[in-house]
């Protein structure tokens, strides 16, 4: 028997007969010769995997080689994806291989699999990994060589308010539409020069609701004096979205209480008045919040 | 899209980066490049902190081709000491390669390092300045910190116990190139056959503080400033009649070994001087205040054990930082919209507002800033 043909039995008997983690491994090896169990079957082995293990190295390197090998299928390369990113968890343990993982998932970011390379430039950005955000960023100035949905690469690059991408950001929102002006409002929530955009727009009734929301939690956290006034005046407004107004009650109510500001009678003597009038289920929860935080 | 693509962008950073590339084969230049490294300057204006952590690192690499200037010293310990960007951290330690005479402290500093990284290393490459994935067996940073206590070999004798106590005890975190590099490191600092230990600039250790009298503060006596609590006061208000130890920070600091510690800091300076009945101001102000208001500031220093009190506050401009900058030249520099990097300050003012110490860029230890105080409080009384 030649070597190769006994290294393909020896392998097949081990996979039969060993534990989930060698299974694991022998799923996650580069190819040989011969039949191999369908890629289905190799990535749920992969996925099925304990992650404690007693040899860590071997199972990291083959699965850092599966994930880089292209010629590989696409769910196995995920499966070795996903199990590398939930390997990472293990903190100290995983610290050795930290550098060739960081090193994988920056080939990855180019993949031609789209799955991959939102995956490996997602768990780059968390990192504010200066390679995947300069992809992320020429992607948006040049979105026919985008690497990622508009949206999606907003979102990754809002992972760091310390990046140089706010005036990018505030380019962006002026052109974009639906999920990716949404995620460039998320991102200017850490940029004080859009305070006056946020109070436009959660004063602006024709907004779309999702909008008026995150420009409400935006305003919010920029100033919350002027969310203050602003959200008082929308509460009492009756001809404005009960929703919104609800959403911003329940910020009222939050804020105080997190900056321990007095109660002011007025506004709990107004705000009685909506629990007592309105039909809107949501602002009459809101308002018995409120009031339960006022203990009134 | 490609890596080539990538290093498209970006175009005046690269241009520094080919100045900094002119400079390295440039005799005598080293220098210039240490100018380029002072936070406020009009080179990181603007740019985010990863650019400019980034042209920081390709800078300080170069002081291994062009030989380590002294004036060049502090800003290595100083990213030796407090670094968390494995990049950066790599390229101190390249300086330091370029070192005529081995700072004192920088062995343990090194092994500090090593022990600060040892769950964060990343292949690191100062070949060029773009980010791009590097070769797939380039060096890694906690290999490039081994690699220069190796070189220091017995100069770095002192940092022994420590490099074996952090091996041993750390063993499983460092992956078998990195365990090499660390037994290498270990052999070389244990040869007999070398020079004795040069050491040079041990003064510029960790709490030693710069006296440098000046009346900077004085200036900005009508400065406008709003307190953890929303209550608003002047800068000579806040602090005129009693000495001041006056720090700076910032709440979204990516370091904790920074703004965070010295948050923590400043509330155990004020207990201290509780203690001490020590009649003093305790103070930070931020660098962001646009960002950092009351509410944020309270929950900040609460977090961090601070008891605010009328003489132990945190603060912010009403309005622009930048005549704190400027009066107390602070090494600050900034990004689009936030602090991209900052050296520590600390500023002692006297009871009329003039500079009587300052600590800069190294930790500063309470003890030390006691004594300061009271130093000034005894000039104040004479």
């Amino acid at each position: 028997m030649d070597i190769a043909q006994y290294r393909k039995r020896y392998e097949a008997e081990l996979a039969k007969a060993s534990p989930p983690e060698r299974r694991a491994r022998a799923a996650a090896r580069p190819p040989t010769e011969g039949r191999r169990p369908s890629a289905a079957a190799r990535a749920k082995d992969i996925a099925t995997a304990p992650l404690e293990e007693n040899n860590l190295e071997e199972l990291v390197a083959d699965l850092l080689a599966t994930l880089r090998n292209r010629e590989e299928s696409r769910t196995v390369r995920i499966a070795a994806l996903d199990a590398l990113a939930a390997l990472d968890f293990l903190g100290p343990r995983f610290a050795p291989f930290r550098a060739d993982y960081n090193q994988a998932l920056r080939d990855v970011a180019t993949d031609p699999t789209p799955e991959l390379r939102e995956r490996a430039l997602e768990l780059l950005a968390i990192g504010r990994d200066p390679y995947a955000q300069e992809l992320l960023v020429q992607g948006l100035e040049r979105p026919d060589d985008a690497l990622l949905p508009e949206a999606k690469a907003i979102q990754l690059l809002g992972y760091d308010d310390h990046a140089e991408i706010v005036p990018l950001v505030r380019r962006v929102y002026k052109r974009a539409k639906g999920a990716a002006r949404e995620e460039a409002l998320r991102v200017l929530a850490t940029d004080p020069q859009s305070e006056r955009l946020f109070n436009r727009l959660l004063k602006d009734k024709s907004e779309k609701r999702s909008i008026r929301r995150i420009s409400a939690s935006g305003l919010q956290s920029l100033n919350p004096e002027a969310f203050d006034r602003t959200a008082r005046k929308i509460v009492a407004d009756e001809d404005d979205d009960n929703d919104i107004r609800a959403t911003a009650l329940a910020a009222l109510a939050h804020g105080r209480e997190a900056r321990e500001k007095p109660v002011d009678p007025k506004l709990v003597d107004t705000v009685q008045k909506i629990g007592e009038s309105t039909r809107s289920r949501a602002l009459r929860s809101a308002t018995r919040r409120f009031l339960q935080s006022t203990d009134q | 899209m490609t890596a080539g693509a990538v290093r498209g962008r970006a175009t005046a950073a690269r241009d520094l980066a080919a100045r900094v590339d002119d400079l390295r084969r440039t005799p005598d230049a080293a220098r210039e490049l240490v100018a380029m490294l002072a936070e406020q300057s009009p080179y990181f204006a603007g740019r985010g902190t990863n650019e400019a952590e980034r042209l920081r690192g390709y800078i300080l690499a170069s002081f291994e081709a062009t030989g380590l200037p002294p004036e060049a010293i502090p800003f290595v310990l100083e990213e030796l000491e407090l670094g968390r960007n494995p990049y950066t951290v790599a390229a101190a330690a390249r300086a330091l390669r370029g070192a005529r005479e081995v700072p004192a402290e920088a062995p343990a500093l090194l092994v500090g390092a090593i022990a600060r990284l040892r769950a964060a290393d990343d292949v690191v490459s100062f070949d060029g300045f773009a980010p791009t994935p590097a070769r797939r067996h380039a060096a890694t940073a906690l290999a490039e910190l081994a690699r220069t206590l190796a070189q220091l070999g017995p100069r770095a004798k002192p940092a022994l116990d420590d490099l074996r106590a952090l091996v041993d005890g750390e063993r499983e975190m460092f992956s078998p190139a990195v365990s090499a590099e660390l037994a290498r490191a270990a052999e070389a600092l244990e040869r007999a056959d070398a020079p004795p230990a040069a050491a040079c600039c041990s003064e510029q250790g960790a709490a030693a503080p710069h006296v440098a009298a000046s009346t900077a503060g004085t200036e900005l006596g009508g400065l406008a400033l709003e307190d953890q609590d929303g209550t608003r006061l002047s800068f000579s208000e806040a602090f005129a009649g009693r000495p001041t130890a006056l720090a700076f920070f910032y709440t979204r600091c990516q370091n904790p070994e920074k703004c965070s510690l010295t948050a923590t800091r400043l509330g155990r300076l004020a207990r201290a001087c509780d203690a001490d009945s020590l009649e003093a101001n305790v103070a930070g102000i931020t660098y962001d205040p646009a960002f950092d208001r009351p509410a944020r500031l309270k929950s900040y220093g609460a977090d961090r054990g601070i008891v605010f009190s009328p003489r132990c506050r945190l603060l912010r401009t009403i309005g622009p930082f930048d005549p704190v900058r400027q009066a107390f030249d602070l090494g600050v520099g900034f990004g689009p919209v936030t602090v991209n990097r900052h050296r520590l300050d600390l500023v002692v003012l006297d009871a009329s507002l003039g500079v009587a110490a300052r600590f800069e860029r190294r930790l500063w230890q309470e003890a030390t800033v006691i004594d300061t105080l009271h130093a000034a409080a005894a000039r104040a009384t004479r």
